[in-house]
């Protein structure tokens, strides 16, 4: 064990952590915005990363990823005014968790039907091929692109929610939803927005990792605890709280295995969420504005 | 306040009618015979369990075509998913006993869903017949070991480390190897099985990684294998991690063998085929590659009917079915007690080649095969007797 394989696991921690930051921005929208903990979250990254496996090979690898974030987008909008805004106002919250834990079985036994549970893998010409090398540490190319993807949509996210009106409007929204209606801020139109943000996040997060993983109906069930996890510490809601603690997660995960087991990588995150649930019950970067 | 004890009464009559049906074994005289299977059809193993069902369907199907049994009573086939856990298991093989009251049952192909469900066998004194559950525990507990029920056709984990070890230290490319096991009864007992195996050969094992069942990231695993001098990797994983953690392997250019439980066909050959895992080995106790012609007609008819060669789970299920059916045949009924009398006497010649005859502890001693990937194809390089 050498300085390489301290870099190796450096850049396997930050490739980890920007997957997990895709997923967990998307996550921190929704709850944010809508107070909706959305336990699908899991089974829409797996239908994104089903999307990028039948897009990429008729489209290549960035049209791909951007007709599956379009796609998931629209998908957002549809459960949104198909299902969580005809919630009743009265126990919508867990009304809410019941339904997209339905929605989360619906979707992943659906796909079963509909593709087998079967792992498929896309096809070699259509996944990024190469690999980078960084001094002596090899980087697939695949994987390098899910760090590039993941910094220039979280990127343009920061930009929505903090130089945009209607980033400000969501700000408002998940701040305080009656004060933002009487200045006349569309709670509906925010929702829709909401929902279409944090599910596109999901679809690019499982769209990223369509070249580098395998697909399958069951590829959301373990990851979404974890993100779970990852938005908890970082503050329930708090979108940049969840990416920065997503990236630490990556790290802590990636040296907990290094230099301990795969088991001490498995329980370093909740070892972790324990810890700052101790210290600072309300998550690491929790504020009054939660977007 | 007559009409009340009337009612009452024969409200009670129908609880015990109702309770007498629930509890009474299937009809062994007439009608289809039906064969329960509980497998995971949800959850991470889905996949696999998809395949046996497939290999249990063709079975049934061969035979109903054939006339059925028992003069010309049709099978049917009663599947239940366990999600490939042991709480969903126990509720399928209940669920398949009580209710849909079949004669035997196929199951429960995770280890651990297998061993929770063992005792319920034995409390209703129903068949179950285990074909691709590795965990040795299994074996200990069946037959001998106290459940007279319980019946194992494929090998157990630990005669199949012994002789992937043997095989391993004879051909002395590899001295050190890694272990990456799933975290469940399956991948826990495998790993140690073999762990103990190979350190019987002196051969090192450098360490013992369980992952959860699911998961999608190897990157921290295989930057270990890379620097600490590991030689080669046995995987005992399942399913959709097994490609995934071969796909991740290729790009990282990970250089090395894999051995221990892998299947050398189809999307994993396709990996496996290239240059920097030449020497990859495994043992298995199935390949579409046997030579026997009752494995060419089964590789055919399945081929045709999934546009896929069959896989070991399919083989097996698929065999668990003919093992059944031989032992209805000879019991001349599908009484649930007479079945498994004549399981105990079981002389049946397997696809492999090899013979289906159970031990004291109702485990079978099937062929198992030596695979080693070869100019880019996979080859038997020997068959063992488990």
């Amino acid at each position: 064990m050498d300085a390489t394989y301290t870099w190796e696991l450096l850049a396997n921690g930050v490739v980890l952590g920007s997957s997990y930051a895709l997923l967990a921005a998307g996550l921190a929208v929704i709850f944010g915005v809508l107070n909706v903990v959305n336990f699908a979250h899991g089974a829409l990254y797996m239908l994104g990363a089903f999307a990028a496996y039948f897009f990429i090979p008729l489209t290549g690898y960035w049209i791909g990823i951007l007709l599956t974030a379009a796609t998931m987008a629209i998908l957002g909008i549809v459960l949104q005014e198909g299902l969580l805004r005809r919630l009743p106002p009265d126990g919508a919250f867990s009304r809410s968790m019941l339904l997209t834990l339905g929605l989360a079985m619906i979707i992943q036994n659906g796909a079963i039907v509909l593709w087998g549970a079967g792992p498929r893998q896309l096809p070699e010409d259509s996944r990024p091929q190469g690999h980078l090398l960084l001094g002596d540490v090899i980087i697939p190319t695949g994987r390098a692109f899910i760090v590039v993807v993941a910094v220039a949509t979280l990127g343009a996210l920061y930009l929505l929610l903090n130089r945009t009106q209607v980033g400000r409007a969501m700000r408002g929204v998940s701040q305080n939803p009656t004060a933002a209606l009487v200045v006349g801020i569309s709670p509906e139109r925010i929702g829709r927005l909401a929902m279409a943000l944090g599910v596109g996040l999901a679809g690019i997060a499982g769209a990223t990792l369509t070249p580098v993983f395998t697909v399958s109906p069951q590829m959301g069930i373990t990851i979404v605890f974890k993100v779970f996890a990852i938005v908890v510490i970082g503050g329930l809601g708090s979108v940049p709280g969840a990416v920065i603690v997503a990236y630490l997660v990556g790290m802590l995960e990636s040296f907990a295995g290094g230099y301990g087991s795969a088991m001490t990588q498995s329980i370093s995150v909740f070892l972790f969420m324990i810890a700052i649930m101790l210290v600072r019950p309300q998550g690491l970067f929790s504020t009054e504005v939660r977007v | 306040m007559r009409t009340r004890t009337l009612a009452a009464a024969a409200a009670l009559a129908l609880t015990v009618v109702g309770c007498a049906s629930s509890t009474d074994s299937p009809d062994t005289n007439s009608g289809p015979i039906t064969i329960g299977l509980s497998a995971p059809l949800s959850g991470p193993a889905a996949a696999l369990g998809e395949n046996e069902r497939n290999g249990v369907q063709l079975a049934i199907d061969q035979i109903n075509q054939d006339g059925g049994l028992l003069g010309s009573r049709k099978l049917t086939l009663a599947a239940q998913d366990n999600a490939c856990n042991p709480t969903d298991g126990v509720g399928s093989v209940t669920k398949l006993i009580t209710q849909q009251q079949v004669s035997a049952v196929i199951g429960a192909l995770c280890s651990g869903v297998t061993l929770a469900a063992m005792p319920l066998a034995k409390r209703y004194q129903v068949p179950l017949v285990v074909a691709t559950s590795t965990s040795p525990d299994i074996t200990t507990a069946a037959g001998k070991g106290g459940n007279d029920f319980t019946f194992r056709i494929n090998p157990s984990d630990a005669t199949l480390a012994v002789a992937l070890s043997s095989y391993l230290h004879k051909a002395g490319d590899v001295r050190k190897v890694a272990i990456l096991a799933e975290d469940s009864t399956y991948g826990r007992t495998g790993a140690a099985a073999l762990q103990k195996a190979l350190n019987d050969k002196g051969i090192t094992v450098t360490g013992v990684d369980f992952v959860a069942q699911g998961t999608s990231d190897f990157s921290t695993q295989i930057s270990k294998y890379r620097n600490n001098g590991t030689q080669s990797v046995a995987l005992y994983i399942s399913g959709a991690d097994h490609l995934s953690f071969l796909r991740q392997a290729a790009s990282a250019r990970l250089q090395l063998p894999v051995t221990g439980r892998v299947e050398l066909e189809g999307q994993n050959l396709e990996i496996l085929k290239d240059e920097q895992f030449a020497g990859s080995s495994s043992v298995y106790p199935y390949s579409s590659l046997i030579k026997t012609p009752a494995n060419a007609k089964f590789a055919k008819a399945y081929e045709s009917a999934h546009k896929t060669p069959p896989t070991y789970e399919s083989f097996e299920g698929y065999s668990a079915v003919m093992v059944l059916a031989d032992a209805i045949s000879r019991a001349k009924s599908s009484d649930p007690k007479a079945i498994q009398k004549a399981l105990v006497k079981t002389d049946f010649t397997s696809l492999t080649g090899g013979t289906v005859k159970f031990d004291a502890y109702h485990q079978a001693h099937d062929k198992a095969f030596i695979l080693q990937i070869k100019n880019g194809k996979t080859v038997i390089v020997s068959d063992v007797v488990t």
